[in-house]
């Protein structure tokens, strides 16, 4: 076997050297990740429940994020309906339309679409919270105060957003299917008849369990990183901007990987 | 022994070689000392030498890399998160800045405790914390926002915060840096007259001169790692320790390096 000679040897190790050292360290952040979820879901079940703030993070996540949603919403909605039109035409069945904007939107568009706006607008204010909390100290003054930090600041952040995740898809989706309904039906004439049967015959009742599935599984998702991009950012200003932006990075390209699983699986 | 000096056998925490290190930086190399119980003990030295550092780790908030710290005789350095945090409700900590919950009220933050620790009714806790507000100055700005506070008020609200619930070891993080000469007065004042009517272990973090040379019982100053000196207020008069010479003199010369 031919040996390396020594200045090819060094480059390799050097190689093998950060190699090593980013799987370690992505493995400890991975760790990290999975004990901080643990300790999450733990305060979830176990008492002290906290319903004041999980009905105050419910408004705010909620009602805070539905504006962005249905707007959203109502523009892919648009969009769905004038793209399937202009394809559909090629085959003279316009009519299917209606179907295809359902299904794909109640499976796929409504659930991510859903989740990344809230991620846009509640995840980063989550993360830019709690980094904020650890600059002042107060996330070390509630445990100071013994009151555990994932019990007041962490589970009830989680519990609501997954819990309104599927509510807020809905709502998208309902926005999303009036509007493509408006421009398909009202504006270029297809049969609202026809439009309504394929509507019917494509989409199931268990295509719209399955996204909302999805849109909870979100919701925990990038409540999740949010919540732990902020709880372990550096405490300091750059630390609140650095915990938003992988907050809302993170949780974007985990929202996507995830809905490709939860395909494979649920459909 | 000094008749001012406290009765070392009743020590409520004591650490027993503690040392900690933040990357490569040595905070603590081996720190002894004890905290009397029932008394007023001030931890002083130079900026930076791990004073605040050690509150934290007295309450479980850091852990050091070496040594004990006992609690009534318990170390708490082998004990869980879970367990810490009920021994917590023994200390109140009055962070630096006052660590005040911005998304709170005065009111709200003063509450905190006794709304999350008793059972106490809404009632009360009103009578309880506009008494506590009103002895601290701040009746007025009771349903204020901390944004809204001065520095010196936010302290005061702090204190009023880490009382409400009568702990038995209150421990308090530089309470008068950044303050004027008054507003410090008024804070020493508070800390003394609490300490006196409820009795309670008091733990101070300061290098407030005029401070150290009033308040307390019994004084212990950080140095690079290690306690340099130990004694009371009257023994500083008369001590020849260059440490505590120098910093209690303001002398730019002595073994104590400007950074």
């Amino acid at each position: 076997m031919e040996r390396l000679s020594p200045p090819r040897l060094q480059v390799s190790m050097v190689l093998f050297n950060k190699v090593g050292q980013i799987t370690l360290s992505n493995m400890h952040s991975l760790g990290k990740f999975t004990l901080f979820v643990a300790n999450a879901m733990s305060a979830i079940v176990r008492p002290p429940y906290r319903p004041r703030l999980f009905i105050g993070f419910l408004d705010t996540i909620g009602f805070g994020s539905m504006l962005i949603v249905v707007l959203t919403s109502a523009a892919i909605g648009l969009v769905m309906g004038v793209q399937g039109y202009i394809i559909l035409q090629a085959f003279g069945i316009t009519y299917i339309t209606g179907g295809m904007v359902a299904v794909s939107m109640t499976r796929e568009l409504a659930p991510i679409l859903a989740g990344l706006m809230v991620t846009a607008r509640a995840g980063s204010a989550m993360a830019a919270e709690i980094s904020s909390m650890k600059v002042g100290e107060q996330v070390d003054a509630l445990r100071a105060m013994a009151v555990s930090p994932y019990s007041y600041i962490i589970a009830p952040r989680i519990l609501a957003t997954t819990l309104v995740m599927p509510v807020l898809m809905s709502i998208g989706l309902v926005v999303s299917l009036l509007s493509s309904y408006l421009l398909v039906v009202v504006i270029l004439g297809v049969n609202d008849y026809m439009y309504r049967q394929y509507v019917d015959l494509l989409l199931s009742f268990s295509d719209y369990v399955k996204g909302m599935i999805k849109a909870a599984v979100f919701g925990f998702i990038l409540s999740s990183i949010s919540c732990y991009q902020g709880y372990y950012s550096r405490a300091d200003a750059t630390g609140v901007g650095v915990a938003t932006t992988n907050a809302v990075i993170w949780s974007s390209v985990m929202i996507l990987l995830s809905d490709s699983v939860l395909t494979l699986i649920l459909f | 022994m000094k008749s001012n000096t406290p009765d070392m056998r009743d020590v409520i925490v004591e650490f027993q070689g503690v040392a900690k290190r933040f990357g490569t930086q040595e905070v603590h190399k081996d720190i002894t000392l004890k905290i009397p119980r029932g008394k007023i003990t001030y931890i002083v030295g130079p900026s930076g030498t791990g004073k605040s550092v050690l509150l934290k780790e007295m309450i479980g908030l850091i852990r050091p890399d070496k040594g004990a710290i006992l609690l009534d005789g318990e170390d708490i350095t082998k004990m869980s998160e879970k367990e810490l945090l009920l021994l917590r409700r023994r200390f109140s900590l009055l962070f630096q800045q006052g660590a005040l919950f911005d998304f709170m009220s005065v009111f709200d933050n003063v509450a905190f405790p006794l709304r999350e620790h008793t059972k106490t009714p809404a009632t009360e806790i009103k009578s309880k914390v506009v008494s506590l507000l009103t002895k601290v100055g701040l009746k007025h700005a009771i349903y204020k926002m901390p944004g809204e506070l001065s520095g010196g008020m936010k302290k005061r609200v702090a204190l009023a915060r880490a009382v409400i619930l009568h702990p038995e070891i209150l421990m308090y993080d530089e309470p008068v840096a950044g303050l004027d000469p008054i507003m410090s007065s008024v804070i020493d004042n508070l800390i003394y007259t609490t300490q006196q009517q409820f009795k309670i272990t008091t733990v101070v973090v300061s290098h407030d001169i005029q401070s150290i040379l009033t308040i307390p019982d019994y004084i212990y100053m950080l140095y690079k790692g290690y306690i340099v000196y130990q004694g009371t207020k009257e023994d500083i008069k008369t001590s020849d320790n260059p440490y505590i010479v120098q910093f209690i003199n303001a002398k730019k010369d002595g073994p104590i390096e400007v950074a």
